[in-house]
Formats: structure tokens, C-alpha cells, sequence
């Protein structure tokens, strides 16, 4: 537990600190933010040492938290995703509230291992709180900005609309057993009716939301509209993080043979329609930022089905992690990328503004073709083996299961829309435009992140074995 | 320590090709050779080492193991090398030949823009080479083998703005993937016999290909599946041969010269279409059991090794002199491996072919650089009518390329005489077998004659270009120069290697007895000396310079009789082979595409087009729902739940 401690503790420190820093006009903005990347980056590598000489003890237990291959799984993405995203806010973060961004961005950082480590239900909602709260404090941290404001009580109300009904389910688990223990419900748990079943889809809906499927995803395009390309990037990658991970706990708890035929199912159905709205949704958008938003949702279809295969017991386990690795280094890439390109005094609201990219600065640019080969999925990308593992585990059902088979083709038939879309950004990239003003001012920390990210994107794709 | 050693070779090859890729990004025109050249020295340093601590081991192979790429169902993919001492005497001419060439390179190149795009190239394909020679599996050679060809194309067309670049780049590509299609059919065809083979362990696809499992079900194919194997044997000897354009696939090579010099010297000349004859001395354990396949190789090896050499003697521009000459050269390296038909010879037939591609590599290596030294005095001006007698002008020019022309026309005791010699002696020894016997004996006399031709040839070319009356075309300007001594060094290297390399490798049996450690080449057979065969190529060689000398004298309009204008029309058309596959091969499938273009705009495009629209035209019509208003949202969302409640508890 030490890592995830450490960033919360650590989160909470730099946000009680935020008070003793100066503010008013003659303060140094630019040595706080220096110092507080920093700390934040110290407190980051503080935990990943913790967490890789951390000894795992042959009897896992069954306490509060258990240090299986999901909590592991989940530290290392948290990790992971954490390092990108400090490195990322170091030029981007809110000057006025260093200390209240920093400390809200690690303790989410933290939350994530909390989530994945949790073996009681009470632990785990603590650990999506433990998201959802700095969530709100970081969207709307700017004051005065409208559009900061509206995705912030969207956000809130939907969320505080899902979360109760991942309680609601939640109540209905501790009442079949008695005990919020994970291991104790699984062991006890011998429902096989309806209203497991229903309890099961009530906690899929509930964390359905933090994962962004379809119908809980309406959030995410607004949200991603009205907030800073920093926070979109925490808002697309830390509470999917926990909320696939939330699944997996709660999920494989209550699964046995039977209540797997209801729940799959109806993780199909979900999942298909996710992916569906996702990619129809983007493709018609030329609003870049609305567009990730829909990409997103996408990529949440393609994970949910890793997830039926997970639970099926069809793919090699670390299919949804690898994903979320790729989708990490990806995603958040593409992210820094457009954030250099602001900050050097580009524009990135829509689509044409990428127009000559190439020309004007072509680092970033490099940077962004990569990223979106790997979302389209093409060889040498990481992209490329996330969606190759995500479909064998799908038809490793074999030709028995149509269902299976026709998920599969459907994810194919998506990953073709997906890839029209994503093209159409690429191809803006090297499009000769008029204007060669080049942007020159220079990002260290965002370069070195989307680096990170590109170099991971493609080593993964030769190395996939360390994915 | 071995095992890093044999993963730092390309590796440090890599690297450089990594920073050379960000130098070129971000149009570096002064650095970038630093990184290639420190990382190709590395890389030669590296294959020394593992010479010198004999990294083949007891065994004469060891396999170090890399990673596992892959293992998804029942696929699984491991990265390893494999050495021994068969991939060990190729890597070592790869890797120094091409620091050697990376160094000279620095002052050929330095006024070219892409200079670290040129540099980025270079490393990725000596990266790419060294993996196909450390392959341990058929598949990931083939691999490695598109590379170098991808490699290759980019260095053919590296000045892409030049339309016959750009054409002679899509040549070669095209010509390789034919027969690397061949090829890869071979690769498939090995895997599913292998499958169907009763007492093969046949479990994985990939495996399954791994040379140590080819060779030992062998023997087991060759009794169940005869036939098969002979047809396997073929469409891999079609890959080899694509890759070492030998007829009919040699028309790619001339054109390739539209690349670089130094990437003619490198590419062209001593490595990537050497890939071919290592693909055949690898594979001989297989091909010993399919002697019809090896006659082939014998014939068109003689073939090409003829027609090429009479193409040489009416070119009039030096590079494509030294370029028929390559592929004039690679025949003899095919010839001495169809040898091999004949069962006791493998192995003497594999050493020879060996032979004479090491000490090749460092002669044609020369003679190219030493092109290349021309083409930079006289303003990019090749055309040997354009120039002469330019021995004053580059005198050291003059001594390199004259140790590069004698080598190559055999004269004794230089590399080319000896290695040469072994190639003939081999046939010489073939000739004397029952079954293929007659066969042989013709190849011996086309051996000799295409000797002769090389002197010929190699000679009128040394003498047109640097005696007589000295000619300096306009485009040199006034400042014809000596190269730099960047230049000259590597050369000097290389001129060394073509003096000593025959005398300490041949008569020595050292590189004999060095392949000899590798297991698949472990039964020495009977081999003659024939100390005839030596003199008469030793004759040949003089004779042959002798008229090539006269030839220069003459100059090239100077024809009498009517059969040698037709042999004189024939050479410098290429003996109309090119005209042909225009006519039958390139011409119909033009207007075959042309076709299928109307067909891919007017059909298929336009249909494409309308099913594209369809997504955005859903998304369009879904996006009023998406309409920013928060009731309308968890309406919505509750709806949906509700419809999940009602239909699991209908279910």
C-alpha cells in the first residue's frame, strides 16, 4: 500500500502547502512551478521504487486490499499515466492554484492502486471517490471560466447520478451475503437468479460511467470541450483506469456459470454500442476536441470486449492491461502533442487548425502521426498489438459461439470507421497550407512526455512482452 | 559475453540508424555521419571479437536467445541469432566493408542535402543485413531480406527528384518482389511439407522453420515428399537468384547504379546481392538432397555470368561496366554452388562460392569507390567518351583502381587470381562426375571463356579512363582534384584486402578449414589442385588484358566485319532482354492497369465513397441527442438502465 500512500499523503501535503505559497503579483509563478513539478515528480518515483521492491507475500490474505495481478497491474498504469500527466501539467497547470492542481492530480494518481487493490466493496467506492473528488476540484479550477463551470456540473450531477447506482448494486451484493469482503461474497455467493444478475449490471452501470460507455458517455464531449487539454487528457485516462479495473474486482466476484451467460450478454450489447456511438459520433465531428472525446468512448468499446474475453477466461490476462497501456502511451501522447502546439500559440479547437501542422512544428507533429497510427491500429504501434490481443481473446470462443464471432467483426467493422476518422487528422497534419508561421516556442517537459510516449508506442509494438 | 557481442552487432547499427533518422529530422548536414560510422565500427569491432572467441563454439553453432516476440494462441515467435562460422565469415566482410565505405562516405556526400537521410539509410540497412546473415529461421531471414531490399530501393532512389532514380528504384523493387513472391511460396510450401512429414516435430509455424528443424527433416521429406522438395528447392532458388540478379532477373542491377557510388560499392557489389549466394550456401544441407535444383543454379549462374560479361564489354559508362561485371561475377559464385549437384562436392562447391564472394567484396568494393573518385573529379560525369587519361589528375585514383582492375581480371597473384581459380577448379573437378559430367565441361569452358571476357573488359575500361590523351569534360570545371584523404584511406584498406586477401585465405585452406567448423559443412571431399587450370586462367588473365588494352587503343568505332557489329549491337543493347520484358511483360500489364484504374475511380471508388458517408451521416443524425442539456442526458441513461432491468428480467 505504500506507493498508492505515498501520492495521497504526498497529494494532500502539496494541497495543505498551496496555503504557505505566495501569491499576489511579485510572486516567482515560475519557480513554483518548477517546484511543484518536481515534488510531484519525487513523489512519483518515490512510489514506483516502493512499489518495485515491494515484497508480495505468498498468502495474499483477505484484508482490506490484496496485491494480486490486477492491483500490480493497476499500480504500474497509475504510475505510468501519472508520470505523463505531471510532465505535462509542468507548462500547462493553472498558475494561480499550483498547490491545489498538483495535490489534486497526485492523490487521483493514487486513487487508482487503491481501486485495484481493493478486496471490500467499502474500500473500493472509497478509491473511485478518492477520483471523482479532485475530478471536480481540478475541472473547475479556473474561476470565472463559464465553459469550466458548465463541464463542471455536468460532471458532477452525472456522476453523482452513476455513483448511485453502483451503491445501489452494491447494497444489493452485501445483502445477498452479509459481508462487503470481495472473497467473502465470492465464496458465498451461490445466486444464480435474476436479481444477482441485476445487482452484477447495476455495478457495470455505475462504473459504466467512469469508463465512458454508452449511455453514461454523454459527459465526456462537453467535458472535454470546456476544459484545458491537460485535464482532458486526466479526464480520458485515470477514471477508465479505475473503473476497468473496479469492474474487474467486482465483476469476477460474483461470475459463475450461470450468471456469466446474463452478464456477458449485456457486456456485449453495451460494448457494440459504445463502439458504435463512439466512432459514428466522431466521424462526424470536426471539432478535435469533441472528436477525442468520441474516440475515447470508442476505445472503451474495444475495452469492454477485452473484458468479456477476460472474463471468459479466453485471453492471456494481461489483455485489458495491455491495452491500457497502449491506449495510455496513445492517447495521452496525442495529448501532449496538441498541448506543445498551445503552448507555443497554436490552435488546436478544430480540426483545420492542425492544417500545415507539419510545416509549422514538426516535432509535435511526428509525435501526433505516431499516436494516431497506434489509435488506428496499424503495425509498428503498440495500437497494433492492443486490437490484435482484444480480437483473438474475442474469437478465441471458437465457431460456437456466433455472438462471439459476430463482436468480433463488428470491432473490425469499427476499426475501419475509426481509422477514416483518425486519417482525416493525420492527413491535416501535412496538408500544404498558406500560412508557414512556425512555432517556436519550446516545451521541455511536454516534449520530453509525448517522447516518452512515442518511443513507448513503438517499442511496445517490438517488445510486446513488457506491454 | 558472447551472446552480447553477437546482439551488439546490429544493434550498435540500429542505434546509429535511430539518431542518423533524428539528425535527418531535424536537416543536419554536418554530424550526422558520426553516429553511423561510431556505431559501424562498433559493429565490425564486435564481429572481430567474435571471430577471435570463436562465438560458433564446440559445436560449431550456438543459438543466443533474444526474446519472445509473441506468443498469442499457437503462435509463438522468438527473436535469436544464430552463429556459426558459414554466417561468420559473411558478417565479417558486411560489417567492415561497410564502415569502410560508411568512412568514405563522408566526403562523397557532404554537399548533398539528405546527407543524414543518406546516413540513416546506410545504418538501418546494415542493421537489416547483419540480422538476415544471424537469422536462425528461414522466415525471419526473409524478414531481414525485404529489408535490405526496402533499403536498397530508398538508396537507389536517393536522389528521388531525378526521374531515372525514381524509375531504376521501382525497378529494382519490382524485380526483387517477383522473385521474392517465388520465395516466400518456397518459404510456405517448406512449412507445410515439413507439416505433413510423418516423424517431423511439427508443432509451431514459426518454429517449425528454424534451420536446425530444416535440416534434419531432410532427410525424412526427401524420401516421403521427393517432389515437393524439388519444387521447394526451386522457388528458393528463385528468391536467391532475384536478390543476386542473375539472369532473368539481372536487369535490375545496371539500372541500380542511378543510387549513390558508395551505395553501388556497398549494396550492389559486396553485400545485399551477395544475400543470394548465403541463402544457397545456408540451405545446402537441403539442397544437396535435389541435385536438379543445382544444376539449374549451375546453368544460369554460366549463363549469367556469359551474357553479362559480353554486356560489359560495349558499356561506356564506367559504373555500368563495374555493375555487369558484379553480376558477370556473381554467375561464377552460382556456377561453383551448382557444383554442389554432384555429392561429394557440396562442400568444396559452398567454400569456393565463399571464396570468391570475400575476396569480391573487397576488389569490387574498390573499384566502385574508386568510380566514385572519377564521377567527384569530373563533375558527376561517368561516360567514359567523356573523359581519359586521367592519370595525372588522380594518380592515387590511378594505383587503387588499377590494383582493383588487376584483382578482378585474375591476374596472378592477386585475390581474384586465386579465388577465381577455386571456382574452376571445382567445375574442373564437376566435369569429371558421371552423371553431370558433360554439363560441367561446358560450364568450365564458359568459365574460362567469361575470364578471358573479364580481362578484357576490366582492362579497356582501366586504359580508356586513365591513359591516352587526357580529356576532362566541361562539367569538372577547372578544379579537377585528387579525393580527400577521407576518401583515399578506406580505400587504401580495401586495396590491401584486394592484394592479400586470396594469398592468405586460399592456398592456406584458412577460410576452408574455417567453414569447415560449421556442421553442416563438416565432410571435407576429395579435392584436386589442378595446376592446369591455373595456368590457363593465369594465360587468360594476361592474354585478356593485352586485348583489352588494344581494344582502348582502338576506340569504339572501329568495327569491320558484320558479325562482330551484331555482337557489338547486341552488348550495348543489353542483348535486348530489357526491350523484351518491356514488350511482353511491362507493356501488357500497363494497359492491364490502366484498366483496372478506370474501374478502381469509376466503381469501386465511388462506391467506397458512399459507404464512407454513411458513419458520418449516423453521427450527423445521433448528434441532436448530444444537445448540452443535462436532464435530456440522465433521461437518457436512466431509459437505458431501465431497458437492461426489463431484459434480464424477461430473459
Amino acid at each position: 500500500m505504500l506507493p498508492a500512500l505515498t501520492l495521497v499523503l504526498g497529494g494532500s501535503v502539496l494541497m495543505a502547502a498551496s496555503l504557505l505559497l505566495k501569491t499576489g503579483a511579485n510572486r516567482d509563478v515560475h519557480g513554483q512551478r518548477t517546484y511543484m513539478a518536481l515534488i510531484s515528480l519525487a513523489l512519483l518515483v518515490s512510489a514506483g521504487l516502493f512499489g518495485y521492491f515491494r515484497v508480495v507475500p505468498e498468502e495474499l490474505g483477505q484484508g482490506m486490499f490484496r496485491f494480486d495481478d490486477a492491483a500490480l497491474a493497476s499500480e504500474r498504469l497509475a504510475l505510468l499515466g501519472g508520470l505523463i500527466l505531471v510532465l505535462m501539467s509542468w507548462s500547462t497547470a493553472p498558475s494561480s492554484h499550483l498547490g491545489e492542481y498538483y495535490g489534486g492530480l497526485l492523490i487521483m494518481i493514487g486513487a487508482v492502486p487503491v481501486v485495484g487493490a481493493s478486496n471490500d466493496l467499502v474500500s473500493l467506492f472509497l478509491g473511485l471517490e478518492l477520483i471523482s473528488i479532485p475530478t471536480y476540484v481540478l475541472l473547475g479550477i479556473v474561476k470565472g471560466d463559464n465553459a469550466g463551470a458548465e463541464a463542471t456540473i455536468k460532471y458532477f450531477l452525472l456522476s453523482a447520478f452513476a455513483s448511485s447506482f453502483f451503491l445501489l448494486g452494491v447494497s444489493y451484493l452485501y445483502g445477498f451475503v452479509g459481508s462487503t469482503n470481495l472473497q467473502v461474497i465470492q465464496s458465498n455467493f451461490s445466486g444464480a437468479g435474476r436479481l444477482t444478475s441485476f445487482a452484477l449490471v447495476l455495478v457495470m452501470c455505475g462504473l459504466a460511467f467512469r469508463v465512458t460507455a454508452v449511455p453514461f458517455h454523454f459527459y465526456a464531449p462537453d467535458v472535454f470541450d470546456g476544459t484545458s487539454l491537460t485535464m482532458a487528457g486526466i479526464m480520458s485516462y485515470l477514471p477508465k483506469v479505475a473503473g476497468f479495473v473496479a469492474l474487474i474486482r467486482v465483476m469476477g466476484t460474483g461470475l459463475n456459470s450461470q450468471t456469466i451467460e446474463i452478464v456477458v450478454p449485456v457486456l456485449f450489447v453495451c460494448s457494440a454500442l459504445t463502439m458504435l456511438v463512439g466512432n459514428f459520433f466522431a466521424s462526424a465531428q470536426n471539432n478535435l476536441r469533441r472528436l477525442l472525446a468520441y474516440s475515447s468512448v470508442a476505445h472503451t468499446g474495444y475495452l469492454m470486449l477485452a473484458m468479456t474475453a477476460l472474463l471468459r477466461d479466453n485471453a492471456e490476462p494481461n489483455v485489458l492491461y495491455s491495452y491500457l497501456a497502449a491506449y495510455a502511451a496513445m492517447t495521452l501522447g496525442f495529448f501532449a502533442c496538441l498541448g506543445e502546439i498551445e503552448a507555443a500559440g497554436g490552435k488546436t479547437q478544430l480540426i483545420g487548425d492542425l492544417s500545415g501542422m507539419f510545416y509549422r512544428r514538426p516535432a509535435a507533429s511526428l509525435g501526433m502521426t505516431v499516436c494516431l497510427i497506434s489509435m488506428i491500429g496499424l503495425p509498428l504501434t503498440a495500437g497494433f498489438w492492443a486490437k490484435f490481443l482484444v480480437f483473438m481473446g474475442t474469437i478465441a470462443a471458437g465457431t460456437k459461439d456466433g455472438l462471439s464471432i459476430a463482436m468480433a467483426i463488428l470491432m473490425a467493422f469499427n476499426a475501419v470507421i475509426a481509422a477514416g476518422y483518425y486519417w482525416r487528422v493525420l492527413s491535416k497534419l501535412y496538408e500544404k497550407s498558406d500560412e508557414y508561421l512556425p512555432l517556436r516556442v519550446f516545451r521541455p517537459s511536454l516534449f520530453v512526455a509525448y517522447t516518452i510516449c512515442v518511443v513507448l508506442t513503438i517499442v511496445w509494438f517490438f517488445v510486446p512482452a513488457v506491454m | 559475453m558472447h551472446s552480447l557481442f553477437a546482439w551488439m552487432v546490429p544493434i550498435s547499427p540500429l542505434l546509429g540508424c535511430i539518431a542518423c533518422t533524428i539528425l535527418s529530422l531535424r536537416g543536419d548536414r554536418k554530424i550526422a555521419h558520426l553516429p553511423a560510422i561510431i556505431s559501424l565500427v562498433f559493429s565490425a569491432l564486435f564481429t572481430i571479437c567474435l571471430v577471435l572467441f570463436g562465438a560458433q563454439g564446440e559445436s560449431g553453432n550456438t543459438l543466443f536467445e533474444g526474446y519472445r516476440y509473441l506468443n498469442v494462441g499457437g503462435l509463438t515467435l522468438d527473436i535469436s541469432l544464430k552463429v556459426d562460422t558459414l554466417c561468420l565469415s559473411l558478417l565479417v566482410v558486411v560489417t567492415s566493408i561497410s564502415a569502410m565505405i560508411a568512412i568514405y562516405s563522408k566526403d562523397y556526400m557532404h554537399d548533398d542535402p539528405g546527407f543524414a537521410r543518406y546516413y540513416a539509410v546506410f545504418c538501418g540497412f546494415v542493421f537489416s543485413m547483419t540480422m538476415l546473415v544471424l537469422s536462425h529461421n528461414l522466415l525471419m531471414l526473409y524478414a531481414f531480406w525485404e529489408g535490405v531490399g526496402t533499403c536498397s530501393y530508398l538508396l537507389i532512389g536517393f536522389w528521388f527528384r531525378k526521374p531515372s532514380a525514381a524509375k531504376a528504384a521501382t525497378k529494382a523493387f519490382l524485380v526483387n518482389r517477383v522473385a521474392d513472391c517465388f520465395f516466400l511460396f518456397g518459404i510456405l510450401l517448406l512449412a507445410y511439407t515439413m507439416g505433413q512429414t510423418q516423424g517431423v516435430d511439427a508443432a509451431n509455424f514459426f518454429a517449425r522453420l528454424d534451420f536446425t528443424n530444416i535440416f534434419s527433416a531432410v532427410p525424412l521429406m526427401a524420401t516421403q515428399h521427393p517432389e515437393l522438395l524439388t519444387t521447394i528447392g526451386f522457388l528458393l532458388m528463385i528468391g536467391a537468384i532475384g536478390k543476386s540478379a542473375q539472369f532473368p532477373f539481372h536487369v535490375w542491377l545496371p539500372d541500380a547504379m542511378e543510387g549513390p557510388t558508395p551505395v553501388s560499392a556497398l549494396i550492389h557489389a559486396a553485400t545485399m546481392v551477395t544475400a543470394g549466394v548465403y541463402l544457397m550456401a545456408r540451405l545446402s544441407p537441403l539442397t544437396e538432397s535435389t541435385p536438379a535444383v543445382l544444376s539449374a543454379v549451375a546453368w544460369l549462374g554460366g549463363i549469367t555470368a556469359f551474357i553479362a560479361a559480353w554486356m560489359a564489354l560495349f558499356q561506356d559508362d564506367l559504373k555500368r561496366v563495374l555493375a555487369y561485371s558484379t553480376v558477370s561475377q556473381l554467375g561464377y559464385l552460382f556456377m561453383a554452388l551448382g557444383a554442389g549437384a554432384i555429392k561429394d562436392l557440396m562442400v568444396v562447391a559452398v567454400t569456393a562460392a565463399m571464396f570468391h564472394l570475400v575476396t569480391h567484396a573487397f576488389f569490387k568494393a574498390l573499384l566502385f569507390l574508386s568510380a566514385g573518385n572519377v564521377m567527384h573529379a569530373m563533375g558527376d560525369i561517368i561516360d567514359m567518351r567523356q573523359f581519359g587519361g586521367l592519370r595525372k589528375v588522380l594518380p592515387k585514383t590511378n594505383i587503387l583502381f588499377l590494383i582493383g582492375a588487376a584483382a578482378l581480371a585474375g591476374l596472378p597473384p592477386l585475390a581474384g587470381f586465386f579465388s577465381k581459380d577455386g571456382i574452376l577448379a571445382v567445375l574442373a573437378d564437376a566435369s569429371k562426375d558421371g552423371e553431370y559430367g558433360n554439363q560441367f565441361s561446358i560450364l568450365l569452358g564458359i568459365g574460362f571463356v567469361t575470364a578471358l571476357m573479364t580481362a578484357v573488359y576490366t582492362s579497356r575500361a582501366y586504359f580508356r579512363t586513365f591513359h591516352g590523351n587526357e580529356k576532362v569534360p566541361d562539367e569538372a570545371g577547372h578544379h579537377a582534384h585528387e579525393a580527400t584523404n577521407v576518401m583515399l584511406s578506406p580505400m587504401l584498406v580495401l586495396a590491401i584486402g584486394a592484394v592479400l586477401a586470396g594469398l592468405a585465405l586460399g592456398p592456406t585452406h584458412v577460410l576452408g578449414n574455417y567453414l569447415g567448423q560449421t556442421p553442416a559443412l563438416h565432410a571435407h571431399g576429395e579435392h584436386h589442385e589442378e595446376l592446369w587450370v591455373m595456368a590457363v586462367s593465369g594465360i587468360l588473365a594476361v592474354v585478356g588484358i593485352g586485348i583489352g588494352y588494344g581494344l582502348s587503343k582502338l576506340g569504339p568505332s572501329t568495327a569491320s566485319s558484320g558479325a562482330w557489329v551484331a555482337f557489338a549491337d547486341f552488348g550495348r543493347n543489353r542483348l535486348y532482354i530489357d526491350w523484351v520484358y518491356n514488350f511482353l511483360l511491362v507493356a501488357p500489364l500497363e494497359w492491364f492497369s490502366r484498366l483496372l484504374g478506370w474501374f478502381d475511380t469509376n466503381v469501386i471508388d465511388s462506391l467506397a465513397m458512399q459507404i464512407a458517408s454513411v458513419p458520418r451521416l449516423f453521427g450527423l443524425l445521433g448528434q441532436r441527442v448530444q444537445n448540452g442539456r443535462l436532464p435530456g442526458y440522465s433521461y437518457i441513461t436512466a431509459v437505458g438502465i431501465a431497458a437492461l432491468a426489463v431484459w434480464i428480467a424477461t430473459r
